[in-house]
């Protein structure tokens, strides 16, 4: 649970309603970094697992 | 509000990944991303504020989009010039919307009947009331309609009306114009391309909603783009307007990191889930549930409403 107090604690650090609230940089860069890498991983993830399983999981759209 | 200070911590991760699960499963299923439910049942459920519920659906938006943006563009199903362009539009959009929830958060308090409401909780469930029963009362028609017909093949780009302001926007030649081969677009003026995205965008920094109920079918029906394409493109200006989103909240404290990994391991597992199943049921019969689903969501925004009010 190392990484949900740390990412808790970086959003006790963000606290919008003290006077001249500045965000730290950090928090900032975890907070629109963090999503894009997950999605990354999950992306070429299942793009690798279906290499090396030989299977097409779909090609998209409704 | 501390964006750390309203969650237990570590004890709550389970059940929003339990949440995002579900949510995710039910997105996956109906073919949408979920934030237009997943953001009043962060409140209603949980308790979280409109402000950081919208901008942490917004960081789980952008890693679920960015995941599908890979694999479109593996399929070649992105209209990489169309989308560029509507990021200018996009970002405009989101900026306003997020500036706009930003003043109902430093509204305060409203009197009404003698209690005292906070103004953003008011605002936002109304809007996301009326955003529901719109989509819920239309899903509900068509897929009735749909249904009565049966079986019928259904082509999504025969519905596309040909005439009217919609023929109009398509057919504006108001400079700049531009060539969308990939969308087989021969000519269409930048400004209707902008107006889409701030529209658009304005609605996701405003409500953390994706736009895969109103973009997509603004690119078909408006744009007359093919529906995959449509889908592609979606997902990739999702991924944009998600991402800057995200970054305009941060600077207003209003993404929570732990709720956002949450969020993201379950839906990334249940979209999976639910988009196995969408095959098995049908088009017309997922869209059904669909719009009963708004209603539901519609129902537990309204009561939690009431009772918010009751308390004062």
């Amino acid at each position: 649970m190392g990484i949900i107090h740390w990412l808790q604690a970086l959003g006790r650090d963000a606290d919008p309603a003290a006077p001249g609230f500045q965000p730290q940089l950090v928090y900032i860069a975890v907070c629109v970094s963090m999503p894009v890498l997950v999605g990354l991983a999950v992306g070429f993830g299942v793009r690798l697992l279906e290499r090396l399983l030989g299977i097409q999981l779909g090609k998209g759209g409704h | 509000m501390d964006p750390g200070s309203f969650l237990l911590g570590p004890s709550s991760f389970p059940w929003l990944i339990l949440f995002g699960l579900i949510v995710g499963a039910l997105g996956g299923f109906f073919g949408v991303g979920g934030g237009f439910l997943m953001v009043p049942m962060l409140n209603v459920v949980f308790n979280i504020p409109y402000n950081i519920a919208v901008g942490s659906d917004l960081g789980q938006m952008c890693g679920m989009s960015t995941a599908a943006t890979v694999r479109h563009m593996r399929f070649g199903n992105i209209d990489f010039r169309l989308g560029v362009l509507m990021i200018a539009g996009t970002a405009g959009g989101v900026e306003c919307g997020a500036s706009l929830l930003e003043v109902l958060k430093h509204t305060g308090q409203w009197t009404i009947a003698g209690r005292q409401v906070d103004a953003m909780t008011i605002v936002m469930s109304l809007v996301y009331a009326a955003l529901l029963i719109f989509l819920g009362q239309a899903m509900v028609r068509e897929s009735l309609r749909t249904l009565k017909r049966q079986g019928g093949a259904i082509d999504p780009l025969a519905a596309a009306p040909s005439t009217g302001y919609v023929l109009k926007l398509r057919t504006l030649k108001l400079w700049p114009m531009f060539r969308l081969p990939a969308s087989g677009i021969e000519s269409m003026s930048l400004w209707v391309i902008l107006t889409i995205g701030f529209a658009t965008g304005f609605l996701s920094g405003m409500l953390g909603v994706g736009g895969g109920f109103i973009r997509m079918p603004a690119l078909v029906y408006i744009m007359g783009c093919p529906t995959v394409v449509a889908v592609g493109t979606d997902l990739f200006e999702i991924m944009f307007s998600s991402a800057y989103g995200v970054l305009t909240h941060a600077f207003k404290g209003n993404v929570h990191l732990v709720l956002v990994l949450a969020l993201l391991v379950g839906t990334t597992v249940g979209a999976q889930v639910g988009a196995s199943y969408t095959r098995k049921a049908g088009g017309p019969k997922v869209r059904f549930g669909f719009g009963c689903l708004a209603f539901i969501g519609v129902t537990m925004v309204a009561v939690k409403l009431c009772l918010t009010m009751h308390r004062g």
